[in-house]
């Protein structure tokens, strides 16, 4: 018996008074094309608040014991009946008009299997600080590798894409979201809808979970682990369209030997080292073009988050001063 | 089948207030109704015919206890396995703690019983093809988490594949007492990770991949057979990934092969290291059951 459900939106909560918002900005989108349900996985050990959303015919609620956030995660995608997946945290939440984007996108492309849209990042005045969207489509994996940006809370996907990459690797705590997008752009295809589809809270009172000092680690560690899977070195390439992304993968494998030398992996090292050079070699007719060591050199790339901060958190200090 | 299993765990000699039961419904149709529905220790909650790890990684992190068990639902509990359980995790600081297996053939008609003999850092054992039946295991819940869960993407291999990454890390208690009835499918000769042999090598292979590895086979390979049996998992390693053409993997496997047998010291002149080297993974307790069962006919 296949579900009708088009999507299934998963908030993962720890308790926070924001996750009303989250939950209003779902269940009061304007969209009647399909069906779709609302999974609260209460992950904070507590039963939640009695509140009115409670009694919406569209909400489950599961309780996880303390879980942390990818067996929260996962144990909503277990539970869901919808064709795709989406997770949204309990201090973000939807923009009007988000719902309609992704079924287009959706209609337009099939058989991707991670849609997104972009993301709207706000203050506490809900002022934008910025809107971002990398506009990926198609193989997208060495920009996804290299560090481009399709947030989760702005995306939708394929549930059996999900299941068939193995769903949110509870090893990576803070950043699971990027490794999940990177094995999903190593899977399959991406589509991209323009407008803003989420907003992104990250005013002066915005508190975090995330232990972001494990961030660096975890990526490093995700990129390894995708490294070694088979065919990457051709997913790579065929993906790389620019001087600046061929720049970007020769950086993801040097970056990678270090790691594995610390970590005593002589042999995984002494690839990465062949790899790189493969690389290098391939890359040689765009060695003259100064969007190669852009590419090479730059520590974030272009529309993602810390970019943004970065530029933000300068201007603050400049106009402060 | 279910109403069996579930009613064994609610059976069980030991105040309700110690244990919960959770049953994941992964048929994807709503169960038929039954009694133990109406007790309050049983929650049950449906997924959408995902995979079992997936499942039962679920009902794992809904879970409240101290440890897990995870039974299926063709198999039962002894009246006083928990009982048993409980007595050993006041005695052992293991994070896995088990007790013995009657295997049942599809007719509930007794096969043999499983006594492992493993106690305390056994990943050697584990890695080589010793097994455990997770129906008569109790798995600390926070070691279960930090591990990871089931691995999600092995199917068939993944109660073998939990218990080498939890001995890794964690040691292992056994009760002398028997816990679980399993039902063996077929005419009890095949086990859970020789079927998916595929799989299985797959899962070894990301094992091997891990830190400590080397060093914790070595503290658990203690006479010249499991010695032995260690240099044999780095050899077979290394031709699997020969053959896969993983090629640094395979120069890795065979300096660790090489060390594992220039640390086996006088061990290599036992019979028993070479027999080791050079026999089939198999598991001792599986056997010496079934030679058991064919003395008693």
């Amino acid at each position: 018996m296949t579900s009708e459900i088009f999507f299934s939106y998963i908030i993962p909560t720890i308790g926070r008074a924001s996750l009303e918002t989250a939950i209003q900005s779902v269940l009061k989108q304007e969209f009647s094309q399909a069906d779709f349900e609302v999974i609260v996985v209460n992950d904070s050990g507590d039963p939640l608040p009695k509140a009115d959303w409670q009694d919406s015919p569209r909400i489950q609620i599961i309780n996880t014991n303390k879980s942390e956030r990818s067996f929260a995660r996962n144990s909503g995608a277990a539970v869901a009946k919808g064709k795709y997946l989406a997770f949204l945290d309990d201090d973000d939440w939807m923009l009007p008009g988000a719902f309609e984007n992704f079924w287009n996108v959706a209609k337009k492309c099939p058989d991707a299997v991670w849609l997104y849209g972009g993301i709207r990042i706000v203050d506490e005045q809900i002022r934008t600080l910025a809107e971002i969207n990398s506009g990926l489509n198609g193989n997208c994996f060495a920009q996804i590798m290299g560090g481009a940006w399709a947030p989760i809370q702005a995306s939708l996907i394929q549930a059996r894409a999900f299941f068939e990459i193995g769903g949110f690797n509870p090893f990576i705590c803070g950043t699971e979201d990027e490794d999940l997008c990177r094995r999903a752009a190593y899977y399959g295809e991406f589509a991209n809808t323009p407008p803003a589809v989420a907003c992104l809270y990250r005013g002066q009172t915005w508190t975090t979970s995330t232990n972001y000092l494990r961030a660096p680690e975890d990526t490093k560690y995700s990129r390894d682990l995708i490294l070694s899977k088979p065919g990457v070195f051709h997913r790579l390439r065929t993906s790389a369209d620019s001087s600046y992304w061929h720049g970007r993968v020769l950086r993801v494998y040097l970056s990678t030997i270090s790691w594995n030398l610390k970590r005593k992996r002589l042999f995984t090292a002494l690839s990465r080292i062949l790899y790189s050079l493969v690389v290098f070699a391939s890359s040689i007719p765009h060695i003259f073009a100064r969007d190669y060591w852009a590419g090479l050199r730059a520590y974030h790339v272009p529309q993602t988050l810390h970019f943004v901060m970065e530029k933000y958190a300068h201007e603050r200090i400049f106009r402060e001063a | 089948m279910l109403t069996r299993a579930v009613e064994s765990v609610l059976a069980q000699r030991l105040p309700a207030s110690e244990f919960e039961v959770i049953v994941v419904n992964d048929s994807g149709v709503p169960l038929p109704e039954a009694d133990w529905q109406k007790s309050d220790r049983v929650q049950i909650v449906a997924t959408n015919r995902r995979e079992r790890s997936v499942a039962r990684n679920l009902g794992a992190s809904i879970a409240n206890g101290r440890y897990l068990h995870f039974l299926d639902d063709d198999d039962w509990l002894e009246p006083y396995a928990y009982r048993h359980l409980l007595q050993l995790s006041q005695s052992s600081e293991a994070k896995w703690l088990y007790g013995m297996t009657q295997l049942v053939d599809r007719k509930n008609k007794p096969l043999i019983q499983l006594r492992h003999g493993l106690q305390g850092n056994c990943f050697m054992q584990v890695m080589a093809g010793e097994w455990i039946p997770l129906q008569s295991s109790w798995i600390e819940r926070n070691t279960f988490m930090k591990i990871g869960g089931f691995n999600a993407l092995l199917a068939g291999p993944e109660d073998i594949d939990l218990l080498r990454r939890v001995l890794l890390v964690e040691k292992i208690a056994e009760t002398r007492n028997l816990i679980a009835h399993v039902i063996m499918g077929g005419n009890g000769s095949t086990t859970d990770y020789s079927r998916h042999p595929q799989a299985s090598r797959q899962a070894r292979e990301q094992i091997l991949d891990s830190s400590n590895v080397f060093h914790r086979m070595r503290s658990s390979a203690l006479t010249p057979f499991w010695r032995g049996r260690m240099a044999r998992v780095y050899l077979t390693s290394t031709v699997w990934n020969l053959q896969r053409r993983h090629l640094f993997t395979a120069a890795s496997r065979i300096s660790l092969s090489i060390a594992s047998i220039l640390h086996a010291g006088n061990s290599i002149l036992a019979k028993d290291f070479w027999r080791a080297i050079s026999g089939p993974y198999s598991s001792i307790a599986f056997e010496a059951g079934i030679g058991e069962a064919q003395r008693i006919k």
